[in-house]
């Protein structure tokens, strides 16, 4: 009773904050001016050029999360490799991206990425071609603004695990005279899976969801992911019911692009343990 | 073999700074820039002009305030209502908690633009559109989870055996909760608070579809004055908006660890 009492404002407020505008949304996706069950707009979302920005959302958060995953896996390692003092600073430069809001964090890689913008200056000044960082508006800045943006998120949860590791494994290894690598490899590789894979879903489910980055950092009209397409559909053209039908679509085909991906990497992850 | 690994943890570290320093860097030396030159490394001259220019031309203060408002609001009513929820399910058994698990797990998965052409929609109706109140209830949608999600766990780590020490001494329910419980959850549910309270200030997305002419916050003010091309002076506000999070999340990592930090965020996305 006490219970039920101390939930249910919170419920109440948050049923009627997200679960009212999604009843709207679900309303909106498959009803008409003709007041009539209408699945035709889940037809258009899955051919033509949106199903084009759809693969393109999907490959463009997967990207990120692959970066992320990868690099966030060496920061891990990083902040358990590095002495005291070095490893506050190795955990400041991790806080930076967590504390810079989507649309400036999106803004900072554009203009770093400006065509004979820093970067490109220099890579040129230490022998680079800067056309390399001359990507501001296009697929790999929105694919480098994702990436810098959910870095902490994949690191510190490849750090969590990393941390609650059974080290007594490691000392057996190298007692019978397991080399780094193959101590790395054999045991701190397998367990460290689940926790990659769970930081790489969190960062791809995010990628995929995201307006703000998109916005700013990511020019193209088509193919375009699918947020900036739903904008476009309500607030642009005022194509309610199409906007909505898209966000059931993207959220569907994040879900099960999610399940799939857990699905295809668990046994593998399984097998090496 | 420590001497290896040592050398190549250092070089690791360089490299992590030089990728998430470099657009941090980047963007503020853009706010001070008195001129940068296509191709040149460094800006020619540094000025402190568009700080001023923002003020000036931009409404950046009363963008600011605004925000702040707004962001103390939210963090205020997500603790009223989120920390006697987030105390339930650490310790009571609560009638109907998958359902409660299911709904916020179901926002985490639903993209932001989702939920907010949906909210659009409905404050159209309510007349919510472009008043505080509307920006504040947007904003609870993201910020209730975090205070709920820190405030559990804040009630979850502290000692049962304490609160029954206090009963024991003859304390009833309310004064073991008053003076044993509250004050040692306390630091988790500041923490929480202040996370709702950042989430608030940052938010974008909802913000500038419900809202932008009568109430238009420094992350809204930041991304007009960018779309125009004032490139310096949006490096300047950008700088602005960040600047309280950086103080914020200091003091939040004074109680929370840095790894519960990432788990948090993966709430709040």
């Amino acid at each position: 009773m006490a219970a039920a009492a101390m939930t249910a404002p919170a419920i109440l407020l948050f049923a009627l904050l997200f679960l009212v505008p999604m009843a709207s949304t679900m309303r909106l996706a498959v009803g008409g001016d003709d007041a009539e069950f209408n699945v035709a707009r889940f037809a258009q979302a899955l051919s033509g050029p949106y199903l084009a920005d759809l693969w393109f959302t999907l490959v463009t958060a997967l990207a990120a999360a692959l970066v992320c995953v990868a690099v966030g896996t060496g920061v891990a390692m990083l902040l358990q490799a590095l002495p005291g003092w070095a490893r506050r600073i190795a955990e400041v430069l991790v806080l930076i991206p967590l504390v810079v809001p989507h649309i400036v964090a999106a803004y900072a890689i554009w203009l770093t990425l400006l065509p004979g913008g820093p970067l490109s200056a220099l890579l040129a000044a230490i022998g680079l071609p800067g056309a390399l960082a001359d990507v501001s508006g296009g697929p790999a800045a929105l694919v480098a603004a994702l990436a810098w943006k959910f870095l902490p998120v994949a690191a510190l949860t490849v750090a969590a695990a990393l941390e609650g590791l059974d080290r007594s494994q490691l000392e057996a290894a190298q007692d019978i005279g397991a080399g780094p690598w193959q101590r790395f490899l054999a045991i701190t590789a397998p367990q460290l899976v689940p926790a990659m894979i769970s930081g790489g879903a969190l960062v791809f489910i995010m990628g995929a969801a995201q307006f703000s980055i998109t916005l700013v950092v990511y020019v193209g009209k088509s193919p375009t992911t699918i947020p900036m397409g739903i904008y476009h559909e309500a607030f642009g053209m005022g194509q309610w019911n199409m906007a909505s039908a898209l966000g059931l679509t993207l959220t569907i085909a994040t879900l099960g692009g999610l399940a799939l991906t857990i699905r295809l990497v668990r046994p593998s992850g399984a097998h090496a343990a | 073999m420590l001497r290896r690994i040592g050398i190549a943890a250092f070089a690791g570290l360089g490299a992590l700074a030089v990728v998430v320093a470099t657009p941090a860097l980047v963007l503020l030396l853009y706010s001070v820039s008195g001129g940068w030159q296509s191709g040149a490394v460094f800006p020619a001259e540094l000025t402190l002009e568009w700080y001023a220019y923002i003020v000036r031309y931009e409404n950046a203060l009363p963008a600011l305030t605004l925000s702040l408002r707004i962001a103390a609001v939210t963090a205020f009513v997500a603790l009223l209502v989120g920390a006697p929820a987030g105390y339930a399910l650490a310790r009571l058994p609560v009638p109907g908690r998958q359902v409660i698990e299911l709904m916020f797990l179901a926002k985490t998965a639903t993209p932001v633009i989702v939920v907010g052409v949906g909210t659009a929609v409905v404050f159209l109706r309510a007349g919510l559109t472009d008043t505080f109140a509307g920006i504040v209830a947007a904003h609870l949608v993201g910020a209730l989870p975090l205070m709920i999600w820190s405030a559990a766990s804040a009630f979850r780590a502290i000692d049962p055996a304490l609160e029954e020490a206090a009963h024991d001494a003859g304390a009833g329910a309310f004064r073991t909760f008053l003076l044993v419980t509250l004050p040692l959850a306390r630091p988790g549910l500041t923490a929480g608070a202040l996370l709702a309270f950042i989430y608030s200030l940052d938010e974008f997305a909802i913000t500038f579809l419900i809202s932008g002419v009568e109430y238009t916050t420094l992350p809204l003010r930041l991304y007009s004055t960018l779309q125009q091309g004032y490139i310096e002076p949006a490096a300047a506000a950008s700088v602005l908006l960040v600047a309280p999070s950086v103080v914020l999340i200091a003091l939040v990592l004074r109680i929370v660890r840095l790894t519960d930090l990432g788990a948090a965020q993966g709430h709040a996305g």
